[in-house]
């Protein structure tokens, strides 16, 4: 078991952090805490939201009897088990690496010191777990990027990136699912929709996911309705 | 019938109580800022405080009505005219085919809400039908509503005539008349950053709200509050009412809107009595903070809902 800290958050929620390194691992027990707690049926709760290293439990305020809740809550912890790695599920996510949609690719590779073609070859050769969402609406924070593809954001962020630009900022990759500023550098697209608002989970993945990234050419990425 | 959208105003978007499952998606809860008045207006027509209304920012939209409704209006103070004639806000009233509804001027506060008698014909996007504005989804098509378009709802009209309560209206606006509020707030997670001189620019200061500010953040301008030391955040879920210190030195406060997951030091959290306040705050209005514990936090919540709900019986 995962060693953590539990804490009032606010006036309707908790938060529950560890001390641990990131890792596969420690999100497994996260993950598992979080089924455990949504099973519970504690009075008043809202939601579980996790993640790297901690996990937020909300509630209605007008539920929100703390003492109760931080017992019911360690006690919950304390009988954990973490998400076995079965339930995670592998996706598949086209990219087009063609420089029409990768600006910043050659500048990328430049960075890496490496041709595109490796760069892009380094890129989708990997599997990317998923650790959590956040920042924008199905944003998936991914980890494993190679090392030799981390590389400082953007100086000036882009008043606008696309939705479903593929992107690396310092040691991380991920793919914008909606149009928003950004500062990552854009290094391909998916012609797929990374959000499906009449779906449970709007995301196309979940926390524990992985995710791999497969080359498409430009004439592919055409024929995708978008 | 619909309502036809004469002219839409600043940012006119339908909005609920919010959706309240969806932020491991990334998705924030959206909803009214001020979700009192919005319960008002809702009280005023007759319907629960789950029901859509139009939420209006500082520049009201012109509406006209093709049947009769009867609607009602709370919130930030506007003047208000049927037919190019002045009416009370906070009263309901009731409409006749044609009638032609048009926001004035902003006395105070930031938005008001407008309910009606009728049902919204608008499906649920996630449990709410409220607005979307980052993902474009819910509400109408998933924006802000613009000149031309027209929303289909059904006719109705009720018989009886509400009026808020004048202790509510009180209760709820007493400090925006002076375009100064003051928030009350719990402690923040990284709040043990604070140097002493940091802990009294935050709860001694001032706070002017930015013209960056909209439905997702409040920025706030001030003197940089420096930190004990300089923190490296790993991302956390954040919630609305948290407010973070970006390395600016600049407080921001998450909205309704706002992103839900952060990585700047949290160093407060606005309690859920006073959300609704952030929502009527405009840019050069001014807020302070107060800090209050938990459990005060909760009691403050509990005597507000439980008045509001003694004077909207």
């Amino acid at each position: 078991m995962a060693k953590y800290s539990l804490y009032i958050n606010s006036d309707c929620s908790l938060i529950i952090e560890f001390e641990e390194e990131i890792s596969l691992e420690l999100s497994r027990f996260i993950l598992g805490a979080k089924l455990a707690i949504e099973k519970a049926s504690l009075e008043g709760f809202v939601e579980a939201v996790p993640a790297y290293n901690s996990l937020l439990l909300i509630f209605e305020p007008k539920a929100f009897q703390v003492e109760r809740l931080l017992q019911e809550t360690k006690e919950l912890l304390d009988k954990t088990k973490s998400l076995a790695p079965s339930q995670s599920t592998r996706h598949d996510i086209p990219v087009c690496y063609h420089e029409s949609l990768a600006p910043d690719l050659a500048y990328v590779a430049n960075h890496a010191g490496i041709p595109t073609e490796e760069l892009i070859k380094l890129h989708s050769q990997a599997e990317y777990p998923v650790y959590m969402l956040g920042f924008l609406p199905g944003f998936l924070y991914l980890g494993n990027l190679n090392k030799a593809l981390h590389c400082p954001r953007r100086e000036n962020p882009r008043p606008r990136v696309d939705a479903g630009s593929v992107a690396i900022g310092g040691d991380q990759t991920g793919v914008y699912p909606i149009a928003s500023p950004g500062g990552w550098h854009i290094i391909g697209k998916t012609p797929i929709s990374m959000l499906d608002s009449s779906r449970q989970n709007p995301a196309i993945a979940k926390p524990l996911d992985t995710i791999i990234f497969k080359p498409i050419s430009l004439e592919e990425f055409n024929q995708y309705d978008h | 019938m619909t309502i036809k959208i004469i002219k839409a105003g600043l940012l006119t978007t339908i909005q609920d109580l919010g959706r309240h499952t969806y932020r491991q998606y990334g998705i924030a809860s959206n909803g009214a800022l001020d979700s009192y008045s919005h319960q008002i207006a809702n009280w005023l027509v007759g319907k629960s405080k789950t029901s859509p209304t139009l939420e209006v920012t500082q520049l009201g939209p012109t509406l006209e009505f093709t049947q009769p409704m009867s609607i009602g209006i709370s919130g930030a103070e506007f003047e208000l005219l049927i037919n190019d004639t002045p009416q009370p806000m906070n009263t309901t009233l009731h409409l006749k085919a044609g009638d032609v509804l048009q926001f004035g001027k902003l006395h105070f506060g930031a938005r008001a809400y407008i309910a009606f008698a009728g049902q919204l014909k608008k499906s649920c996007v996630m449990g709410s039908f409220s607005t979307n504005l980052l993902a474009e989804f819910g509400g109408y098509k998933g924006r802000a509503l613009k000149d031309g378009d027209e929303v289909a709802i059904s006719s109705k009209t009720i018989k009886n005539t509400r009026v808020t309560p004048s202790e509510l209206l009180q209760e709820l606006h007493h400090n925006l008349q002076q375009k100064h509020v003051i928030v009350r707030i719990t402690k923040g997670r990284e709040d043990n950053l604070l140097t002493e001189q940091s802990a009294r620019d935050l709860f001694e200061g001032q706070f002017k709200v930015s013209s960056y500010s909209n439905r997702m953040a409040l920025t706030l301008e001030s003197q940089p509050i420096n930190l004990s030391q300089a923190l490296s955040m790993t991302t956390v879920p954040v919630t609305t009412g948290t407010i973070q210190l970006p390395d600016s030195g600049r407080p921001i406060v998450t909205l309704a809107d706002g992103q839900t997951t952060g990585g700047y030091p949290r160093i407060g959290q606005v309690i859920s009595a006073d959300l609704n306040l952030l929502g009527q705050l405009k840019a050069q209005e001014t807020v302070s903070f107060y800090k209050v514990s938990f459990e005060k936090a909760l009691s403050l919540y509990q005597q507000k809902e439980h008045f509001i709900q003694q004077m909207l019986n």
